[in-house]
């Protein structure tokens, strides 16, 4: 029996699953795919917003500017990438101007402090971002505005959960859930857990698992958005660059990322579950035509990647975190902007007074707060890494060229709690095929990496995806298993 | 920090070239890097014939051609580390590499060759619309599962691009047991040669779709199926959709110098190669760097790599030995009508040895032209071409006496038969 | 009876006509090659093959082969069965005999490298 399960391993997921192991609870984290976080928590913009635009007095303003407050602390506690480079919302025409000054009172109203948040005239914005577009008339200055790497992020608070006596189990969908008495049961398709508690944090499919319980309490309808991703070399903005937003969305943005590239997005569609990450030809057009509005002199012909996210709307416009009437079942959905800044507000809050109050739960004396150090090859100076080297000579056999990720890298990512297990998932936690060449060189090394250290023949190697062989059979009949 | 006289960075077929050069001039303070298991570079993976009819008189397969310059490399005794990446180059020609052996290590050369090679460009650059599944790859890395590991990436295949690595593979994987069902081309004619498009896709009835383009990709987690369109002037046709069913799409859509190590070394790269700018020496703006073969612009023949990295492993040793005489004018080569683009972008015309080797790619297919040179109001040359097409580099060799007065730019056209 | 074809002996790739009745009658060739490659190619076309053949103990699982000269076009995939069913050991030499008189062709299958 345990005491909470979670459903979904994305940032929501993975932050309550943090909390809970702050206290004496048994808690198990079901993901549906075969690596965790790899939903809306996977595409998005990276973004930390300031809390500057969600409506005052609502959940998202709340936890918004309480979440991004958290991430400082927390990127160091759990070694998360995490740039403070501010943000800027431009103005292009009186209209406008009128709306970002609404943003500024809206902001302070919200809680943002008088340093946090400042309006900018046009000098002043070209200065710090020569390649603003010529229209932009006035800037909304947000310097608390931040980045981080969302799926790290989450991984990040999975594994020191993990570490912390959480635990987890991918490639288990859950798909029917029977209220007993004192405890739920949980079914995937081949095993039943039974539970007290169950935290619904099932992203686009919160609804499907909230209609398990209490049927018809809240819709949740899918938008996606798709993103060009732009090479490294590109130096275009250092902020993140919001337009005026509008009834779709945040808009258009332009938002350098950690490891350097630019990131030109989202769109924001209402489409059919399985169009959820499939670019199109209009929507990466779109992309182009509208950032122009913003900024200028963007070198297209250095895109080296496009994809499309998919956030959750929920019908009640508001993120929905609460018990429902169903006892200790606790909806925690229609996540979507501002989300991931808010999650480790909202996760304190899920399981401090909507968990412990209630179930009465003692603290864990033992959590250790620290995530083992990831080690970052190409961030490091010469010495240091070989210091690193003479630890372990698998930090000096460098797999991925572009983005210089070492052996010892890859192999670390795949053996620790929450680890990868699909090519994907290597690239997401090292950056091995992130880069210019998008795997072309390194895709070979990395899955019989993955073959080596998961025990498996190089055909079961997975890309993402349950069926997403990497290859397909040997040739010439060969059978004997070889890596 | 171990100086030495020259770091050659990649060992292929440019590095082996340029390397035995260097050594027949009397420089033998070599390090040659390469970041493999063993020397070769992509020739290793090149099964196929094709290599050697201009260097040895011979059709020879990627591999046959690699082990001759590997024995004579070898037999040299030029040193060199394999399983060894170059982390960074910067102006002063300080490398910085990494392996297993000896983690990171810091070196200088008085001279650099960069023969880094090429990589293919991937679905990302064009933007595929669609699902992104697995099952997307690109020729060059199915060739190394197929020829080197002896994987199969699919059964079910159909090819985007039909450049020779993408015509190479269809016959290759539709020997190796799999369906080839297509190859697209978005362009009007082939981006290979005609001889591949014969025994490549018609000795075994695989259609070549010329004008077409792949719009859509489909397939939950792995790809199942690509509707394949026609386009007039690079616009899909509406109403021209066919839909394949496929385990595979391959991409066979063009390949780039790899120059990851270019800005950091401040070398400048030029647009329409995107490999550094030189001269007829092969340097690059930065004093001593020199680049060749793939690195500098992609070949189709090896044999143009070998001859070309010969050229810059000698001038490399002449500036290492400070023999280069005072270089003189300098004029840029200026390619109009018809060229899309020349190497060397400048020369100096008075330091050039015996001759000057400039290659070109025209813009085009043609037949029937004349391929004139000039300088000024100057007519240097004029060479009748019977056949000219985008997929086929053209290597001219110029005699030292046409130039050595020239002071005006080299300009290189195309004009109607005289 | 006119039958049109692309010479492949070399890059530029001579549009050819071959008149079927009138012994293979060659024209459009540049060079003398096309002219044998026409009047071969309608008769008794040829290739020559590249393949791999699976090898154990060496750098890797796959030694590349060619055949020592051209076969008859309709003997490939005879000549890939063949290839498929042996395993080398290596060290292998370039240019080592692999398979002699491969499917009764009277062409050898030699390595293309030494592994």
């Amino acid at each position: 029996m345990f005491d909470v399960i979670i459903i979904g391993s994305g940032i929501s997921g993975a932050c309550i699953a943090r909390e809970c192991a702050k206290y004496q609870m048994n808690t198990l984290v079901l993901e549906k795919n075969i690596d965790v976080a790899s939903e809306t928590t996977l595409a998005n913009s990276a973004i930390i917003h300031a809390g500057h635009d969600p409506l005052v007095g609502s959940l998202k303003a709340k936890f918004n500017i309480i979440g991004s407050r958290m991430y400082e602390q927390m990127s160091k506690e759990l070694d998360i990438p995490y740039l403070k480079n501010g943000g800027m919302v431009v103005a292009t025409n009186e209209e406008e101007i009128d709306h970002i000054k609404m943003l500024y009172d809206r902001g302070l109203a919200n809680g943002l402090k008088k340093d946090e948040i400042a309006l900018m005239e046009q000098a002043k914005v070209r200065q710090l971002e020569p390649n603003i577009s010529d229209d932009v008339l006035m800037a909304l200055y947000l310097p608390t505005t931040a980045i981080t790497y969302p799926m790290e992020a989450a991984i990040a608070n999975l594994e020191n959960a993990m570490d912390n006596g959480v635990q987890l189990q991918t490639d288990a969908e859950v798909i029917d859930i029977k209220k007993n008495e004192n405890y739920f049961e949980v079914y995937t398709s081949d095993k039943v857990y039974k539970t007290k508690y169950i935290i619904n944090a099932a992203g686009l499919y919160a609804e499907k698992i909230s209609d398990m319980v209490v049927p018809n309490y809240f819709k949740i309808t899918p938008r996606r958005g798709e993103y060009l991703v732009l090479d490294k070399d590109v130096h275009v903005v250092s902020h993140v660059i919001y337009p005026v937003p509008s009834k779709k969305g945040k808009g258009i943005l332009a938002t350098p990322q950690y490891h350097g590239n630019l990131l030109l997005g989202p769109t924001s569609e209402f489409v059919q579950f399985d169009e959820m990450k499939q670019t199109s030809s209009k929507g990466l057009n779109d992309i182009k035509n509208n950032i122009k509005k913003s900024v200028k002199n963007i070198p297209f012909n250095k895109v080296i990647r496009t994809f499309a996210g998919s956030r959750p709307t929920p019908s009640t416009k508001d993120f929905i975190i609460e018990e429902t009437m169903v006892k200790g079942f606790i909806n925690v959905a229609g996540i979507e902007s501002p989300g991931l800044s808010a999650a480790p507000a909202y996760a304190e809050y899920v399981v401090e007074e909507l968990l412990v109050k209630n179930g009465d739960f003692k603290p864990n004396t033992s959590f250790n707060p620290i995530r083992k150090r990831v080690n970052r090859m190409n961030e490091l100076s010469i010495d240091e890494k070989n210091i690193l080297f003479k630890k372990n000579h698998t930090y000096g056999e460098i797999i991925c060229r572009c983005e210089q990720v070492t052996k010892g890298e890859i192999i670390d990512s795949i053996t620790r709690n929450a680890g990868a297990k699909t090519v994907v998932g290597v690239k997401h936690r090292t950056r091995a095929g992130a880069g210019r060449c998008q795997s072309g060189f390194c895709q070979v090394e990395v899955s019989k990496i993955l073959a080596e250290y998961m025990h498996i023949p190089l055909e079961n190697v997975l890309y993402q995806g349950k069926h997403s062989n990497i290859v397909k059979e040997k040739t010439k009949g060969e059978t004997n298993e070889r890596i | 920090m171990r100086e030495y006289e020259a770091i050659v960075i990649g060992g292929g077929s440019a590095g082996l070239a340029a390397s035995v050069a260097l050594h027949n001039e009397g420089v033998t303070d070599i390090l040659l890097l390469e970041r493999d298991q063993e020397l070769g570079g992509i020739l290793n993976q090149c099964i196929h014939n094709g290599f050697g009819l201009k260097v040895f008189k011979e059709e020879l397969t990627g591999p046959e051609y690699a082990e001759r310059y590997k024995d004579i490399f070898v037999e040299k005794n030029i040193p060199y580390k394999t399983n060894t990446m170059v982390i960074s180059c910067d102006k002063n020609r300080i490398v910085e590499y990494a392996n297993k052996d000896e983690g990171f290590v810091k070196i200088k050369g008085k001279a650099i060759i960069m023969t880094t090679g090429c990589y293919e460009r991937n679905a990302g650059a064009i933007q595929l619309p669609g699902d992104r599944p697995s099952g997307i790859i690109t020729a060059g890395t199915a060739q190394k599962y197929l020829n080197m590991d002896g994987y199969l990436v699919g059964k079910k295949v159909f090819i985007l691009g039909s450049g020779d690595i993408g015509l190479i593979m269809a016959r290759r994987m539709t020997l190796e047991g799999a369906e080839v069902l297509g190859v697209a081309e978005i362009m009007p004619y082939s981006g290979g040669l005609n001889r591949n498009i014969v025994q490549c896709l018609d000795d075994y009835n695989i259609p070549l779709y010329l004008n077409h383009t792949i719009t859509s990709i489909k397939g939950k987690d792995h790809i199942e199926q690509i509707v394949l369109q026609e386009v007039k002037d690079f616009i899909p046709i509406k109403g021209t959709e066919k839909t394949f069913d496929v385990d595979t799409l391959l991409l066979s859509i063009g390949l780039i110098p790899e120059q990851s190590l270019a800005e950091k070394a401040g070398i400048i790269l030029h647009s329409k190669t995107k490999g550094p700018m030189v001269d007829e020496s092969y340097q690059t703006n930065i004093d001593g760097i020199f680049a060749c073969g793939n690195a500098l612009h992609v070949h189709d023949l090896v044999d143009f790599v070998s001859t070309e990295s010969e050229r810059a492993g000698k001038a490399a040793a002449q500036y290492i030995k400070r023999s280069d005489k005072n270089v003189g004018l300098s004029v840029n080569t200026i390619a109009n009508k018809g060229i899309s683009y020349i190497v060397p972008q400048t020369i100096h015309p008075k330091s050039i040895e015996q001759n000057l080797e400039l290659f070109l790619r025209v813009d085009g297919v043609y037949q029937d032209m004349d391929l004139v040179i000039k300088s000024g109001e100057k007519e240097i040359k004029r060479y009748k071409k019977r056949h000219l097409a985008p997929a086929e580099m053209e290597r001219i060799i110029i005699p030292k006496q046409w130039l050595v007065d020239i002071n005006h730019d080299l300009e290189i056209s195309l004009e109607a038969m005289k | 009876m006119i039958k049109t074809l692309t010479c492949i002996a070399c890059p530029i790739g001579c549009h050819l006509e071959v008149d079927v009745d009138d012994n293979y009658k060659v024209t459009g060739n540049q060079c003398k090659k096309g002219e044998y490659f026409g009047k071969k190619e309608l008769q008794n076309p040829t290739r020559t093959l590249t393949s791999t053949v699976i090898i154990q103990g060496a750098i890797y699982p796959r030694l590349p082969v060619k055949t020592s000269d051209e076969i008859p076009k309709d003997k490939i995939f005879e000549i890939m069965n063949c290839l498929n069913n042996i395993t080398l050991k290596s060290p292998v030499k370039v240019n080592q005999v692999i398979i002699e008189n491969v499917a009764n062709t009277g062409v050898n299958i030699i390595a293309t490298r030494s592994m």
